[in-house]
């Protein structure tokens, strides 16, 4: 799973899993100097968020998260109960 | 897994998050928004389409323009100066293995009379690019001293 991120730096990152429901919360950790002047904005200050619900289906103590140029990158592996298991017939 | 919520800052994003959430009215105004962002898709600039915010700050030495620009290789943007237009363009290779297409940016901006062409600056972290456009010496504000006898 892949997040567009930008202006997020790594202690603006929040990743929490709860009752089922992953919760992304990335804040911009960039504002500007008192001295800008803004111009011409297109841009907001307002935090990311992103919130999914999946029951179950991953393993979360397993996941990873890499965050490298405003992109993060969670590894989210399935729980070993819901992998396809081929069954070999005796 | 299914979407609860999704919450993407740009310049469609008018209210912060904790306002609209938890309404029972969420579903009808993400419906009111999408009926807006495709009548409006002409005129504001597409978020994900060849096109990516841009602010535009400035003090007294130097313009500033900030471009996110999330997941572009550094070697991948490319800054250009000519008549007075300043041209950001850069690419992105999207999706692995098999068909891995590079999706190409670009904007172009109008600068003033006032920047040094040929002193720009850029830096890019955390996926956000930022330009300094300093200003001509005869263009900043002066302070001058007037004696009262």
């Amino acid at each position: 799973m892949t997040v567009r991120l930008p202006g997020v730096a790594k202690d603006g990152l929040d990743i929490s899993a709860e009752n089922g429901e992953l919760t992304i919360t990335g804040k911009r950790t960039w504002s500007a100097p008192d001295a800008w002047t803004p111009v011409y904005r297109e841009s907001n200050d307002v935090s990311y968020q992103l919130t999914l619900r999946h029951e179950s289906v991953i393993n979360i103590d397993q996941a990873k998260a890499d965050l490298r140029d405003g992109i993060l990158t969670l590894t989210l592996p399935k729980n070993e109960t819901v992998k396809p298991r081929k069954i070999a017939i005796a | 897994m299914r979407l609860v919520r999704y919450t993407y800052p740009s310049q469609r994003t008018f209210a912060p998050a904790s306002a609209f959430s938890r309404t029972p009215w969420l579903g009808l105004e993400n419906e009111i928004a999408r009926l807006f962002d495709s009548a409006v898709a002409d005129t504001a600039p597409a978020r994900f389409s060849g096109s990516f915010p841009v602010d535009v700050y400035q003090d007294k030495e130097n313009a500033y323009v900030r471009a996110e620009l999330p997941g572009v290789n550094r070697d991948a943007i490319n800054l250009e100066v000519s008549d007075g237009v300043l041209t950001l363009e850069a690419s992105r290779k999207q999706g692995e293995g098999e068909s891995p297409e590079t999706v190409t940016f670009k904007r172009t901006l109008n600068l003033s009379d006032e920047v040094q062409g040929d002193q720009i600056r850029a830096t890019y972290e955390n996926g956000v690019l930022t330009v300094t456009l300093p200003r001509k010496e005869a263009a900043k504000p002066k302070k001058i001293n007037i004696q009262v006898g």
